[in-house]
């Protein structure tokens, strides 16, 4: 609405994007990994500030809800079950290293040049208007057929998921009859006990 | 299927009685049991374990006591009098290290002499007031060290002998 | 807030572009000051509340020698954990070990700013509140887990893992049961929300009362918070008796307090949450239509939202002491056996119930055929 809440607005972006690139150098920097993928934590924080700062309230809580509290977790589980953790070496050989700033150069270039001739329309500062609403609205009218294709993609890993971690099939051992020692068996392979 | 149900309901049950019974002391304010400890001391029972006692007067010198105990608790030192008895000129019962084990009093053949009493409130800021005096050297030569109140006892008896 | 800063820069006559700046910040720490003054303030009698209801249900009297009544316990937990030596453990993770407890805190207290305590009182009046602190009681898990790497101890690196399962597993049952109720109010706003169940004498209209499955679901919810925040009955990850003391084994002094402080900031925002979405939030009962000054309304308002808290923690102080411990695979099975489905089964009713009714509760439903 003035000046000064562009101000705010400036300091608290400038800050959120000094923690998300300082987080993200350290992500990719750091040699120990487990540091590494709690680095990711604030990288993640930060994206939801932007988001918010954009005005994009429900986006930004959903960031954190399922970002940080979902999928971070698992990197992070990941992370700590391996192998190497404490010394990982993060400097290849010369010629992986040659490709690897070429091709970040070239990511950049193509990045910038597509970024900066764009005619940005420059909104101005709006008050904050519930984003809930309208998206709920949209992914069950507009784009409820992703939306579907994307629940059930989601059914499908859970199945899979659950189908790959179960255990051997037990319980179905012939139980003889009147056979003392079946009785045992059957305490810990069913559920009858409790 | 009905046992999913069953289950249910059986913790349900077990969870509403189990916080009607503790509601019941929550808010009954008689239900405390507390003995505020300063103000109120509990009468510890009759053959109760406290501070060790001697009665020193009564003392035969025996060092029984002193040979038996298993840590070394008791320091007695005696000498003779006019009389030709023992008389304990240094006794002290080191409770530090007490184990409160009682085979001092029973080994005293004195009826009486060497009890447990019934204190149980002595805690000192250092190791060396947690040790009891009750030599007779102390009644007549207070606070000096040990050779000079057997010095003193026996330069007594020679004098009282004369 | 952007009216209060144009009040207050309005007044004074000074250059308008760096007061507006400055008074906006000054705003913005003043109102993290209160909220972290209260709250604090609020935790350490906590504390005291916790050690008295457990001294009145065990049958014996809890702190009553340091100021009247024991009342100033919590400035001597306070001052004794603040001298306690800082130990860090040799091998210890110095970052992680250092950071996570500091995050624990600023999440809890966060959790703090979207409810409204009265009709014009309110940090922050967000258009996503409920979802904000439900994303907010995630980013827990993440420093639990930080703590529990930390620590550089396979144990608290168990009770870590356990406490983040837990807090995952139970977000769905809770999310499950406040979008059950949530369908009636349609807006995520909490003041929103409490002025949907205003009228009725200020008790028919709460949410709980409204249809059978919402009152399921303040149950369902119940249960799945007191698991959220890792207290007994589900408290397998920091339990003294299990696992040493789970995730906060090697914390000591402050370090340790700021969990312990964090887990009673949990509990009331939960039951602040239950309270809003159920209860009514700061309806007053009874006596709201009667007309009086602003401030005494506000104020009654305020009152009336924590004594409701304060019940409802009360309550999970009460369940503490009266169950015993359950084991971690008896936490889950509840959790996913249970729970997820009675609170699938219950939105799918709440939303049947809203589509065929057009979202009239049963105290509208009785109103009606009074009327009539």
């Amino acid at each position: 609405m003035s000046v000064t809440s562009y101000t705010i607005q400036a300091v608290f972006f400038y800050l959120f994007s000094a923690v998300i690139i300082g987080s993200a150098l350290m992500v990719v920097l750091l040699r120990n990994i487990v540091r590494s993928a709690f680095a990711l934590f604030f990288t993640l924080s930060g994206v939801a500030g932007i988001y918010i700062l954009l005005g994009a309230d429900f986006v930004g809580v959903t960031q954190v809800l399922i970002y940080i509290g979902g999928v971070l977790i698992l990197i992070v589980f990941g992370v700590m079950l391996t192998h190497n953790v404490y010394s990982v070496d993060i400097f290849n050989k010369l010629g992986t290293l040659v490709m690897g700033t070429i091709s970040a150069i070239v990511t950049f270039t193509i990045i910038y040049y597509s970024v900066k001739p764009v005619n940005w329309l420059f909104i101005g500062f709006k008050p904050d208007l519930p984003t809930a609403r309208p998206i709920g609205t949209q992914l069950m009218g507009t784009f409820l057929l992703p939306f579907e294709l994307a629940s059930i993609l989601l059914v499908l890993a859970m199945v899979g998921a659950a189908y790959l971690i179960r255990s051997e099939v037990r319980g179905t051992s012939q139980a003889g009859a009147g056979d003392p020692g079946n009785e045992q068996r059957q305490d810990t392979a069913g559920k009858k006990v409790h | 299927m009905a046992g999913y149900f069953k289950k249910m309901f059986t913790a349900l049950n077990s969870v509403l009685t189990g916080m009607g019974i503790t509601i019941k002391y929550g808010v009954n304010p008689k239900a405390e049991v507390t003995q505020q400890y300063p103000e109120v001391k509990r009468e510890p029972p009759d053959r109760f374990r406290g501070k060790l006692f001697v009665n020193i007067n009564i003392c035969t010198g025996c060092t029984a006591c002193a040979r038996i105990c298993p840590v070394d608790v008791i320091t007695l030192k005696t000498v003779r009098d006019e009389n030709k008895k023992l008389r304990p000129v240094i006794f002290d019962i080191n409770n530090a290290r007490c184990i409160y084990c009682g085979l001092c009093v029973e080994a005293c053949p004195v009826d009486n002499c060497l009890y447990f009493e019934k204190k149980y409130e002595f805690s000192a800021y250092t190791k060396e007031d947690l040790i009891s005096h009750f030599g007779l050297g102390e009644a007549q030569s207070p606070g000096k060290k040990a050779e000079e109140k057997t010095a003193d006892v026996t330069k007594e008896q020679k004098e009282a002998a004369q | 807030m952007t009216e209060l800063i144009s009040r207050i820069v309005g007044g004074l006559n000074t250059p308008v572009f760096l007061t507006r700046f400055l008074v906006t910040v000054l705003i913005m720490l003043v109102s993290g000051a209160i909220v972290l003054g209260i709250s604090l303030l609020y935790e350490g009698l906590a504390t005291y509340a916790e050690r008295k209801v457990a001294g009145d249900i065990q049958a014996r009297i809890g702190p009553n020698r340091v100021g009247p009544y024991g009342l100033l316990q919590f400035v001597a937990d306070g001052v004794k954990l603040l001298l306690k030596e800082d130990i860090i453990p040799f091998y210890a993770d110095k970052w992680l070990f250092i950071l996570a407890p500091y995050i624990v805190f600023t999440v809890s207290f966060a959790a703090f700013v979207p409810l409204s305590y009265s009709d014009h009182i309110a940090v922050a009046n967000l258009n996503v509140g409920v979802l904000y602190i439900i994303a907010i009681s995630s980013v827990v898990s993440m420093a639990i887990l930080m703590g529990a790497w930390g620590s550089n101890n396979k144990w608290s690196l168990f009770g870590g893992m356990r406490a983040v399962a837990q807090i995952v597993s139970y977000e769905i049952p809770i999310v499950l049961s406040l979008l059950a109720a949530i369908i009636l109010p349609a807006s995520m706003n909490m003041r929103d929300i409490i002025v949907y169940q205003g009228g009725g004498l200020g008790i028919f209209r709460w949410l709980v009362f409204n249809n059978p499955f919402t009152f399921l679901a303040f149950f369902v919810y119940f249960i799945a918070a007191i698991a959220e925040v890792n207290r007994t009955p589900f408290d397998i990850p920091e339990a003294e008796s299990e696992i040493v003391a789970g995730y906060h084994t090697e914390y000591t002094g402050m370090r340790f307090a700021f969990f312990f402080m964090a887990e009673y900031g949990d509990m009331f925002v939960v039951s602040a949450i239950a309270t809003t979405l159920f209860l009514g939030g700061w309806h007053l009962p009874f006596i709201g239509g009667i007309s009086m000054p602003l401030w005494l309304r506000d104020v009654l308002q305020v009152a009336v939202f924590f004594m409701k808290v304060f019940v409802l923690i009360y309550l999970m102080m009460w369940i503490r002491w009266t169950l015993p411990r359950l084991r971690v695979d008896q936490l889950m099975e509840l959790c996913w056996k249970y729970l997820t489905p009675i609170a699938f089964f219950n939105l799918i009713g709440a939303s049947v119930w809203v589509l065929l009714l057009h979202g009239r509760g049963i105290y509208d439903i009785i109103a009606r055929i009074i009327v009539h």
